[in-house]
C-alpha cells in the first residue's frame, strides 16, 4: 500500500513538472522573441493572438506537421536517438531539484521533488555529460560538414566546462557537507546565508559553465548561424528541429538555472508574503531572473570562436576554480 | 465522431487550425541574392519587424516553409537555388520578391534567368526595384490569405504529376503553342 | 589626380625606344610590344614608383587583326600619378604578370572568362564567372547581348495554373543556356585540389557570405589549409549592358552594382561621363552630390557595422544600426523618390532640387547620430569578445595594398592613406574639410575602427555642406541644362519648347560623345570605383570597364585566411566588406 502511494505521488509529481516545464519551456520562446524584440527596438510577435501568445501554439502546430526528411546519406537509427539524447537529459536534471519544503497532505509527507537522492549533484553532472551525446549524435548521424564540426565544436566545450563545473559547485559541497540538493538549500536555511555570499568565485564560475553547457551566447559556436548555417541541427526539420532549441535553449538553460538557485540563492527560501505559495514562487522567482540575464546576454555579446572559450575554460577557469577549492577547504577546516 | 458528421465540420475545423499554424509561423530561408535582400533584411529590422507576424529567418532549408527569392537568379546560381528549394520540407511556398527574380528585371542579359518561376514554382510575385519592406509584408500578407483560401498542397508533388501527366498526354508544346 | 609627367615619360622613352607614349586629353598611355610588356610593368613597378596596381582589362577590336588590346592603370603612391599601359594580344595571348601584381590573377582570370584571352604562366588560368564549360566569350563584340536562347525553359506558373487571358506574364519560352550541379561540381573541382581532411562549401547561397561569394576552404580540424573563392553568382553582364546603352540609360544600372552604396556608384559614373562629355557641374549640385554621397556612405558604413556585428554573434547592434539606417534611407527617398536604387545624379547634375525641409531632417541628423555611434562604440570597441575576435586576425602589409591593388578602408586601415576624395577631388570634396583616418596594424580591428572614424568625418562633411547649401540661393541651378548633352530638368521639359526638343533628342539619339578615353573614380566606402570609358564617338561607349573596389579588396582573401579558422574567416571577411553586386557585375 505504501509502495503503490509512494510510485502514484512520484508519477503524479513528474507529471506536474512536465507539463509545467514543457509549457514553460514553449512559453519561454516567446518570452524569448518578445524580450528580444524590446531589446532591439522592435515589438516581438504581436498579432498571433493576443500580445502574440499564441505564436509558440502555431509553431508548434506547423512544426508538428512539416514533412519528415531523412537526409539520403544519414545513419538513420543515430539519427532518431539525437533527437531523445537531446531531450532526455535536460529533462531528468528536474528530477532532482526540490521547488519548496516538504508538506503534510492527508497525513502523508511529501516532498516536491521528484527523487531526493543524496547525489543529487553528481546525478547533475551525469546528466550534463550526456546532453551532449545528443549534439554529437546529430552532428555525426547528419551526413553534413556543417553539423559535424557544429558537434565537434559543442564536444570540446562541454568535456573543458564539466571539470570546471565540477569544481566551481565543489566548494558549496564543501560548506554544506551534502551532496543532496534538499540538503544543501537547508543548510542555507540554517546558516540564514545564501552560499553567494561565501562564493561568489564559484557563482561566477558555474554561470559560465551553465552558458556553456546550454549554447547560448557567448558560447553558442556550435550553431554559429554565420559560419555553420545552424550548426549541429542543419538537416533536421520539422518538430525534431524543434526539440533541439527546446532542449539546449529553454529547459537546460531553465534547469540549470534552478540548480544555481539551489546551489547558491538559497533555494525556496525567502519571506512568507505570497501565503502558503511563498517558497515555490521564490523558486521560481529566482529561477527567471537568472534565465533572464542569460537571454539578457544572449542579446548583447557577440560570440567567442572555438579555440578561445577552450583556452579560457582550461587556463583561466579551471586554476581559478581549484584554488577557490583549496580556499574554501582549508577555511572550513579551520572555523 | 468525424464519421457521423456529414456535412465535413470536424474536417474543415482541423484543416482550418492547421492552416492557421501554417501561415502565423511562415518562417522564410534566410538567402539573400542581390539588392532585395537589403530590402528583406529592412523588413526584419526594427521598423517593419517581420516577427510581428510571426516570421523569422532560419538558416537552413530544412527548418524553412518560405523561400523569399530576394534578387537576380543568374545562370549560375539556379541549380543551387533549386537544390535548397528541393531541400525544403512541404508544405512550402515562394515568394519572388522584385522585377529581377518575377521576370528577369532590368538585366535581359546571357547571364540571367528570366523569371525565377522558370525553375521554381511561385506563390507570390512582389514587383519593385527593389520594392518597399512595405511591399514585402504586403506580400507576406497575401500569401497567408491564400494559404487561408486555398489550404495547404503538397505544391511540387502535385505538380511533378501534372506535368508528367501533360507531357504523357503529349500536351506539353501544345499548351506552349497557344 | 594628374596623369605620368613629361620627365617621367622622357626616362621611360630612353630605357624602352620602342615604346610609344601618348598623352590624349584625359591620360597618358604607354603602347608596348608584347614582348617586352613584362619588362616595362617591372620597370614601372621597380624603378618609377608605379607600385600600385588599379586595373586590367582588354578591349575588343574584330576589325585588327590582333584583335585583343590588354589595358593596365598602374597608380604611383609617391607622386600621386596614374598611366596605362596598352599592349596588343598576340595570337590571343598575353602573358601573365601575376608574378609582380598578385591580384592581377582574378583579373586575368576575367578578362579570359570575358574574352578569351589566355595568359601565359597563369597559375591556374579558369573562368571568373561563368561556370566551367561555358562556350563563349560574352564581351565579345560578336556575342549578342541576349546571348543564345538555347533551352527551352517555361514559366512553372503557368504551366500550373495555365495560360490566362490577358496573360499573367509575356516571356520566350527558349531560355540561355543554365548551368547544372554536374557544371558547378565541375568548377568547383577545377578550382580546388583536396590537401587536408575536408572541403567545406562555404556558399554560395550561405547566410554568412555576404550575398552569393562561394568559398572553398579546405580544413584540417578547423584551420584553413588553403581555399579559393568562386565568383559569378551575381555576374549580371554589366559591362555588356553598357556598351549597348546610351550614356544616361546606364545610370541606374550603376546603383545596381553596389546596392549599397547606391548614389557613390552614380557619382562615381557620372564623374567619369563628365568628364568624357566635357560638362561643367553647377556648384549647388556639387554639393548636394557630396552631401548626399556622404549620406549614403554613412549608410553602407552601418550595414557593414550591422552585418559584421551579426556575423560575430551581436545581434542587437545590427538592429540599431538598421534603425539609423532607415533614418537615412528617409531622407534619400524624399529627394530621389526612391530608397535603395535611387537614381538620383544625372550627367550635369542632380535630378530634382532639394526637397522642402530637407535641410532640416539632415541637421537633425548629425545632432542625433554622434550619440549612436557611441552607443556602437560602447557595445563592441571595448568588448573583450569583439577584441578577442578582431585583434591581429588578418593583418594586411603596406606591401601587400599596393601588391593586391587595395584600396578605400582596407588600404586605410594598414596605414596608406589612399583616399580619391583627397588625391583627386571630385564633387565638392576639394571644398570642404576632413581627415583620412589611417590603422596602423593593419588588423580587422583596425579597419573597424577606420570605418567608424570615417561615419565621423562624413558627419564633418554633410555639416560643412548644408551650411553651404543654406547660404545658397533657392533659384541657383541644380543642373547645368545649358550643355547640349545634359537633359533639362523636367519641370523646364513641360514649359519650354527648346528643352523639350533637346530631352527628345537626347532620349531617341544619346548624347554623342567625342572619340577617346578617359579613366575616373570615385571613392567609394568598398573602396575605388572607377569606370574607364573608351570612346570611338556616338551615343554608346565602345567599351566600358567597371574596376571594383570590392573584387580587389577580395582577392587577397585566400593568403590572409591561410593557418586561420572558419571563425576567422567570418571576421576576416566581414572587414574586407565586399558587395556581390560590385565584385560579379
Amino acid at each position: 500500500m505504501e509502495l503503490w502511494l509512494s510510485i502514484l505521488i512520484t508519477l503524479i509529481k513528474i507529471l506536474v513538472v512536465l507539463g509545467v516545464f514543457l509549457g514553460l519551456g514553449a512559453y519561454l520562446t516567446w518570452f524569448e522573441r518578445k524580450l528580444a524584440g524590446h531589446i532591439q527596438a522592435r515589438m516581438g510577435p504581436k498579432l498571433v493572438g493576443p500580445f502574440g501568445l499564441l505564436q509558440p501554439l502555431a509553431d508548434g502546430i506547423k512544426l508538428l506537421t512539416k514533412e519528415s526528411i531523412v537526409p539520403q546519406n544519414a545513419d538513420k537509427p543515430v539519427y532518431y536517438l539525437a533527437v531523445v539524447m537531446a531531450l532526455a537529459p535536460s529533462l531528468l536534471l528536474f528530477s532532482v531539484i526540490p521547488f519548496g519544503p516538504s508538506f503534510k497532505l492527508f497525513g502523508y509527507e511529501i516532498k516536491p521533488i521528484i527523487s531526493d537522492v543524496n547525489i543529487a549533484l553528481l546525478l547533475v553532472f551525469a546528466f550534463g555529460s550526456l546532453a551532449v551525446y545528443g549534439t554529437i549524435f546529430s552532428g555525426w548521424a547528419s551526413n553534413s560538414k556543417y553539423a559535424f564540426i557544429g558537434s565537434l565544436r559543442k564536444s570540446a566545450v562541454i568535456i573543458s566546462y564539466e571539470v570546471v563545473l565540477g569544481f566551481s559547485v565543489l566548494g558549496v559541497i564543501l560548506l554544506a557537507g551534502t551532496m543532496s540538493t534538499t540538503g544543501i538549500v537547508q543548510a542555507q536555511i540554517e546558516r540564514g546565508v545564501w552560499f553567494i555570499v561565501h562564493q561568489p568565485v564559484a557563482f561566477v564560475l558555474y554561470l559560465f559553465c551553465m552558458l556553456a553547457e546550454s549554447g547560448r551566447v557567448p558560447f553558442d559556436i556550435q550553431e554559429a548561424e554565420a559560419e555553420l548555417v545552424t550548426g549541429y541541427n542543419v538537416e533536421y526539420g520539422g518538430m525534431r528541429f524543434g526539440v533541439f532549441p527546446l532542449a539546449e535553449w529553454y529547459l537546460n538553460v531553465m534547469a540549470l538555472s534552478a540548480i544555481a538557485v539551489v546551489l547558491f540563492f538559497g533555494g525556496w527560501s525567502g519571506p512568507p508574503i505570497f501565503g502558503p505559495l511563498s517558497p515555490y514562487l521564490w523558486f521560481l522567482i529566482k529561477m527567471f531572473a537568472l534565465v533572464f540575464f542569460v537571454l539578457w546576454l544572449h542579446w548583447t555579446l557577440p560570440r567567442f570562436q572555438a579555440r578561445d572559450i577552450t583556452e579560457i575554460g582550461w587556463k583561466i577557469m579551471l586554476p581559478i576554480s581549484i584554488v577557490n577549492v583549496v580556499v574554501t577547504a582549508i577555511v572550513a577546516y579551520i572555523m | 465522431m468525424a464519421m457521423l458528421n456529414s456535412n465535413g465540420f470536424v474536417l474543415t475545423t482541423v484543416d482550418e487550425l492547421l492552416s492557421w499554424g501554417r501561415r502565423n509561423a511562415l518562417w522564410p530561408l534566410t538567402i539573400g541574392l542581390a539588392c532585395c535582400a537589403i530590402e528583406m533584411m529592412h523588413t526584419a529590422a526594427s521598423r517593419f519587424d517581420l516577427d510581428r507576424l510571426g516570421v523569422i529567418f532560419r538558416a537552413s532549408p530544412r527548418q524553412a516553409d518560405l523561400l523569399i527569392v530576394a534578387g537576380t537568379v543568374v545562370n549560375k546560381v539556379a541549380p543551387m537555388l533549386k537544390l535548397l528549394w528541393e531541400q525544403m520540407p512541404d508544405p512550402k511556398w515562394c515568394i519572388s520578391m522584385g522585377g529581377c527574380a518575377s521576370a528577369g528585371g532590368p538585366f535581359p542579359t546571357y547571364a540571367t534567368l528570366q523569371g525565377v518561376d522558370r525553375i521554381i514554382p511561385v506563390d507570390v510575385y512582389i514587383p519593385g526595384c527593389p520594392p518597399h519592406p512595405q511591399g514585402l509584408l504586403y506580400g507576406i500578407l497575401q500569401l497567408q490569405k491564400k494559404i487561408k483560401e486555398k489550404g495547404v498542397k503538397k505544391y511540387d508533388k502535385a505538380f511533378e504529376e501534372f506535368r508528367r501527366d501533360l507531357e504523357r498526354q503529349g500536351l506539353i508544346p501544345r499548351e506552349i503553342a497557344v | 589626380m594628374p596623369w605620368m609627367n613629361r620627365a617621367t615619360a622622357d626616362r621611360i622613352k630612353f630605357e624602352f625606344k620602342d615604346v610609344e607614349i601618348e598623352f590624349t586629353k584625359h591620360t597618358t598611355n604607354l603602347h608596348v610590344k608584347q614582348e617586352r610588356l613584362i619588362d616595362l610593368l617591372k620597370h614601372l613597378k621597380e624603378r618609377e614608383g608605379y607600385r600600385h596596381f588599379i586595373d586590367h582589362t582588354c578591349i575588343d577590336f574584330p576589325e585588327k587583326r590582333e584583335r585583343f588590346q590588354g589595358i593596365y592603370i598602374l597608380y604611383n603612391p609617391d607622386t600621386n600619378e596614374r598611366v596605362i599601359v596598352k599592349t596588343w594580344a598576340k595570337d590571343g595571348k598575353l602573358p601573365s604578370i601575376e608574378k609582380l601584381w598578385p591580384c592581377a590573377k582574378w583579373a586575368e582570370r576575367e578578362a579570359y572568362d570575358m574574352f578569351g584571352v589566355e595568359y601565359e604562366g597563369h597559375e591556374n588560368l579558369r573562368r571568373m564567372f561563368m561556370w566551367e564549360g561555358y562556350p563563349y566569350h560574352p564581351l565579345r563584340k560578336d556575342f549578342p547581348l541576349e546571348g543564345f536562347p538555347e533551352v527551352e525553359l517555361p514559366s512553372l506558373t503557368e504551366l500550373y495554373a495555365g495560360r490566362t487571358e490577358p496573360p499573367s506574364h509575356d516571356y520566350e519560352v527558349m531560355h540561355t543556356r543554365i548551368a547544372t550541379l554536374e557544371d558547378l561540381e565541375r568548377t568547383e573541382k577545377s578550382r580546388l585540389q583536396k590537401k587536408a581532411q575536408l572541403v567545406l562549401n562555404w556558399g554560395p547561397l550561405h547566410p554568412g557570405t555576404h550575398g552569393t561569394i562561394w568559398f572553398l576552404f579546405d580544413l584540417d580540424g578547423e584551420r584553413v589549409v588553403q581555399s579559393d573563392i568562386i565568383l559569378g553568382q551575381l555576374h549580371r553582364g554589366m559591362e555588356k549592358i553598357a556598351e549597348n546603352l546610351y550614356y544616361f540609360q546606364f545610370l541606374p544600372y550603376t546603383d545596381r552594382m553596389d546596392y549599397i552604396s547606391a548614389i557613390c556608384n552614380e557619382l562615381s559614373y557620372v564623374t567619369a561621363v563628365e568628364k568624357l562629355l566635357g560638362v561643367e557641374v553647377p556648384e549647388k549640385a556639387r554639393y548636394i552630390r557630396t552631401m548626399f554621397a556622404e549620406l549614403q556612405r554613412i549608410n553602407s558604413h552601418l550595414l557593414w557595422l550591422g552585418t559584421g556585428a551579426l556575423d560575430l554573434g551581436a545581434l542587437t547592434v545590427f538592429l540599431y544600426a538598421f534603425r539609423e539606417r532607415e533614418k537615412i534611407m528617409d531622407i534619400i527617398e524624399g529627394n530621389a523618390g526612391f530608397r535603395l536604387t535611387s537614381a538620383f545624379l544625372r550627367i550635369g547634375g542632380v535630378h530634382y532640387d532639394l526637397a522642402e525641409g530637407t535641410l532640416d531632417v539632415v541637421k537633425a541628423f548629425i545632432k542625433d547620430f554622434p550619440n549612436r555611434l557611441k552607443e556602437y562604440h560602447n557595445l563592441l570597441t571595448r568588448n573583450r569578445i569583439w577584441l578577442r575576435r578582431t585583434k591581429d586576425i588578418g593583418v594586411i602589409s603596406r606591401e601587400d595594398v599596393f601588391n593586391y591593388g587595395l584600396t578605400g578602408p582596407v588600404a586605410r586601415g594598414s596605414g596608406v592613406p589612399y583616399d580619391i576624395r583627397k588625391l583627386e577631388p571630385y564633387a565638392a570634396y576639394d571644398e570642404v574639410e576632413f581627415d583620412i583616418p589611417v590603422g596602423e596594424v593593419g588588423d580587422v580591428y583596425d579597419r573597424y575602427l577606420v570605418r567608424m572614424e570615417e561615419m565621423v568625418q562624413s558627419l564633418r562633411i554633410i555639416e560643412q555642406c548644408v551650411a553651404k547649401l543654406e547660404k545658397l540661393p533657392k533659384s541657383a541651378p541644380y543642373i547645368n541644362k545649358e550643355h547640349p548633352a545634359v537633359m533639362a530638368p523636367k519641370e523646364d521639359v513641360f514649359m519650354a519648347l527648346e528643352d523639350m526638343v533637346k530631352n527628345f533628342r537626347i532620349v531617341v539619339h544619346g548624347e554623342s560623345a567625342p572619340p577617346g578615353e578617359v579613366y575616373a573614380s570615385g571613392e567609394n566606402p568598398r573602396g575605388e570605383l572607377g569606370f574607364y570609358i573608351y570612346s570611338k564617338g556616338g551615343s554608346k561607349p565602345y567599351r566600358l570597364r567597371i574596376r571594383s573596389g570590392a573584387f580587389y579588396n577580395l582577392s587577397i582573401f585566400p593568403k590572409l585566411i591561410k593557418d586561420g579558422t572558419i571563425a576567422d574567416a567570418i571576421a576576416l571577411l566581414g572587414s574586407l566588406d565586399p558587395v556581390v553586386g560590385e565584385t560579379d557585375r
